[in-house]
């Protein structure tokens, strides 16, 4: 993996390169104008709930990957992420009366910073030892919100304030798009910066990474920074759109192992795979609701299905589903995406 | 290939009957490397019974590589490997063991948590029975770790780790020993304390490959020679008259 | 004692195969309802169904590495975690389908001990009983079987151990085996307990693996140290303040304790030995 600024490449390469970047930028812009005019084509406010949700998780899975697939180093502990992000807003408008840019705005620095500080402690671990480091996050900031019950209104969790939540659901649609349009730029942004490629560089080989003159600690701390703040924020978004919200909701375990999962199966370490993963996992269980194949997301058909796809996914497309793509012959070579 | 290389002619030198002993491992046109690197090619090595074959050769030319394609740890893109006849090229690694293979590794490689009986017994791990007798014959042979029996291999100092490998790779009544860099890292007192053990292995009628980067010392003690070079070996050698070769001297053995 | 069997063998797979088994909850769920079966509808004492138990979670664990993990045993440990994510959410979608989400208890001891003043509930203290036995043996097989030294031989070098005639590959099914017939025994005495619905494996699941992690991972003693610790910890606690001060509290104590000993309490106790 070269490190060299692109100043360096060859004209033609750097040329070339622009070319694609471009490409890039202008299908992104036309899925984006897709996106916002999606909610004409939905027939009803139940469809639009689901397209919503879809973002979100889409949202999540590419929020998960600014850290976890650039720098390869996985984490467990997402849903800690989010199901603060969850609480700053719910308790901003709930209890402070903020208003929802306010409390959101909240939920992206505090979560931000407080995923900074965890990075601080536990980026020194490497690899699988952090991957296990994560796991337990989420269930101490459960149960410490359990704990707090006089501030965080305890185990049964609470509902938002009615004048905030009570928004058109195309509103929430909107809002949503917006944000995960947001993540994805960052998301590109980084992958093409050197900031991204000294992320890369880490994931590849950490102590040459380190022998070139990069800092993997002040990078790997960053980039959990921002991809906490990301979290944080959808968990905001996740607990305005849902308007009740329970510790045991959103720091469940399952939060973060299907954003793994997700992103993963996508594509592990691209932008576009979390996209993929969000529409396999989330609308393709809703399409079969729809059409009675299953009845309700995890149920045990449900649960049946996505665990056979992982292990086929596992055994034979190790890469992923579009990270499969991308080492094809089809993909132009060490074109990151 | 320069000609001042002493090829051994095969047929009857010194005492003949000696070259009449069979081969017990036998390495033909092997190629081998790691996942899709190739790094020897064409490599061809006997070591006849009771016999000390030495093979030396500088930094990264692909002497472990040999040796860990002997054991069938490295992957062999083409060849054969046999032990005492016996063709073992579609073996596993625990299989050769098996057959008569005793490996030595490079770098002192003990269990380090297991005590040194624990590793001994683990050395024996083939055995049906007996092994409680082979664990007591090590220690005759090598006395120290008597002394050091209950106490975990980790905390063993390098010499004692060296010998306990050797002991361990005893244990399993080897055919053939591999040897793999035996005075690695070690103090010059311990190479020449080592170097005797290997002799003293040979003199007992253990048939040894031994690969090891002090070129002199493995010329000195060996009864044949193989030079790697280019990841390919293929011509057996008199280890006195190697030490004589103005070339081998310059390019192994330091020139003095 | 529970999370001891559960920790314990978590750390033997990884230290022998380099695996996080994020699915071993599931040879929990298995092991409790073998024993719930066995109990409701065959009529067996609930203890007489532990070994049944463990059997069948030993042959379920081989099956498993032959069959799935061994194909991934040279990728990277990501590559295993998520296949048995996978492995765990089809597992816990047939356990719904044959059990459904109702939750099962195996109601056979009733009343407590009182013990110098604490009750100590009848079931409780059976399954602790019950428990160390099967440590012990695990614990014996280990320390002087020929196989269970071999275990640890592979677990500190593989390479070393095949060259010694040790048939690895044996030895790593041989372990998925017996951790799996530990979290089954850790569920059918569970059960005994606490009820038990075929999704409750997975949270144990995940304890057990900060346990195990705590307790420093690869080291079969450090994590039943650790998960004696965390029993103990989380009942004083719970009995001297409130339940859920306590829960909050266990959790700060382990991410602090993996902040500062990644490694684990085995590697502190290394430290302190030499």
């Amino acid at each position: 993996m070269s490190l060299l600024p692109l100043t360096t490449l060859g004209t033609t390469a750097a040329a070339q390169l622009r070319r694609r970047q471009l490409v890039v930028i202008s299908t992104g812009m036309g899925m984006a104008i897709l996106l916002f005019a999606l909610p004409q084509f939905l027939s009803n406010a139940y469809q639009t709930k689901i397209a919503t949700e879809t973002l979100l998780y889409m949202g999540l899975a590419v929020s998960w990957t600014l850290f976890s697939g650039f720098s390869g180093y996985v984490s467990f502990g997402h849903a800690a992420f989010f199901g603060l992000g969850a609480y700053v807003t719910g308790l901003a408008t709930q209890r402070h009366d903020l208003g929802l840019v306010a409390a959101l705005s909240l939920s992206f620095l505090l979560v931000g910073a407080f995923a900074s500080a965890v990075g601080l402690l536990t980026l020194r671990l490497r690899g699988h030892y952090f991957a296990i480091a994560t796991l337990g996050l989420a269930e101490a900031m459960k149960a410490t919100v359990d704990w707090g019950h006089s501030y965080t209104l305890g185990t049964f969790g609470f509902a938002l304030p009615i004048d905030i939540v009570n928004r058109a659901q195309e509103t929430k649609y909107y809002v949503m798009a917006t944000f995960l349009i947001v993540v994805v730029a960052v998301g590109i942004a980084i992958l093409w910066s050197s900031y991204g490629l000294r992320l890369i560089a880490i994931r590849e080989d950490e102590i040459a990474a380190e022998a070139l003159g990069i800092s993997p600690a002040l990078t790997k701390i960053s980039a959990l920074g921002i991809s906490g703040a990301f979290t944080g924020l959808f968990g905001g978004l996740f607990a305005w759109t849902q308007g009740f919200l329970t510790p045991e909701a959103v720091f469940a375990p399952r939060w973060s192992l299907e954003l793994v999962v997700m992103s993963i199966v996508g594509g592990a370490g691209t932008l576009v795979g979390p996209l993929v993963g969000g529409l396999v996992f989330y609308l393709l269980p809703e399409v079969l609701i729809e059409n009675k194949v299953i009845l309700q997301r995890r149920d045990e058909l449900y649960l049946m299905m996505v665990g056979i796809v992982l292990i086929i996914v596992m055994l034979f497309a190790k890469q992923g589903i579009f990270g499969t793509l991308q080492r094809s012959r089809f993909w132009p070579k060490g074109f990151r995406l | 290939m320069s000609d001042d290389r002493a090829v051994i002619d095969t047929t009857g030198r010194d005492d003949g009957s000696l070259e009449r002993t069979t081969e017990v491992l036998q390495v033909a046109g092997v190629a081998a490397g790691y996942g899709r690197i190739q790094i020897v090619q064409d490599v061809n090595i006997s070591v006849p019974s009771a016999r000390l074959v030495a093979m030396i050769g500088l930094n990264g030319a692909g002497k472990s590589t040999v040796l860990k394609a002997v054991l069938g740890f490295s992957r062999l893109f083409a060849g054969r490997i046999t032990i005492a006849g016996e063709d073992v090229t579609q073996l596993r690694p625990h299989e050769r063991v098996a057959r008569g293979l005793g490996y030595v590794p490079q770098g002192r490689q003990v269990f380090p948590d297991l005590t040194v009986v624990e590793n001994l017994r683990m050395g024996g791990f083939l055995l049906r029975n007996g092994a409680a007798e082979s664990v007591q014959e090590m220690f005759e042979l090598f006395p120290r770790l008597r002394e050091r029996a209950r106490v975990v291999a980790g905390a063993l100092s390098g010499g004692e780790q060296q010998m306990l490998a050797m002991a361990r790779a005893l244990m399993g009544k080897p055919v053939v020993l591999i040897l793999d860099e035996p005075t690695l890292g070690l103090a010059p007192a311990l190479v020449e304390q080592v170097m005797e053990q290997v002799l003293s292995m040979r003199h007992s009628g253990y048939s040894i490959l031994m690969v090891e980067q002090n070129a002199t010392l493995a010329l000195k003690i060996s009864d044949y020679a193989y030079i790697i070079d280019g990841g390919t070996s293929s011509e057996r050698h008199d280890p006195a008259l190697l030490m004589d070769s103005d070339e081998v001297a310059r390019k192994y053995l330091g020139a003095r | 004692m529970i999370y001891a069997l559960m920790a314990s063998g978590l750390n033997l797979i990884f230290g022998v195969l380099h695996v996080l088994n994020i699915a071993h909850g599931e040879f929990m769920f298995g092991g409790a309802f073998v024993s719930w079966f066995m109990w409701n509808e065959l009529g067996f004492h609930p203890l007489l169904t532990v070994p049944f138990a463990a059997v069948a979670m030993f042959l379920v664990g081989v099956v498993l590495q032959v069959g799935l993990i061994e194909r991934v045993m040279k990728e990277n440990i990501v590559v295993s975690l998520i296949l048995l994510f996978g492995v765990s959410l089809a597992v816990q979608g047939i356990g719904i389908r044959l059990f459904s989400v109702n939750p099962r208890v195996i109601s056979h001891y009733e009343g407590s001990f009182d013990i110098g003043g604490v009750l100590l509930a009848k079931s409780r203290l059976t399954v602790a009983l019950a428990a160390i036995p099967v440590l012990v043996l695990v614990h014996l097989y280990l320390k002087y079987s020929k196989y269970g030294i071999a275990t640890k031989a592979t677990a500190q070098n593989a390479e070393i151990a095949e060259a010694c005639g040790i048939n690895v590959q044996r030895v790593r099914y041989v372990t998925m085996g017996l951790a799996g017939a530990m979290a089954g025994v850790a569920g059918s005495l569970t059960i005994i307990i606490l009820p038990f619905t075929p999704q409750s494996g997975f949270s144990y699941g995940v304890i057990a693996f900060v346990v195990a992690v705590v307790g420093g991972l690869g080291s079969f003693y450090g994590s039943i140290v650790a998960a004696v610790l965390l029993g103990v910890g989380q009942n004083v606690l719970a009995w001297k303040t409130d339940q859920l001060l306590s829960d909050a509290l266990i959790y700060l104590f382990l991410v602090a304790a993996l902040v500062i000993r990644p490694s684990g309490l085995a590697s502190l106790a290394k430290a302190g030995t030499r």
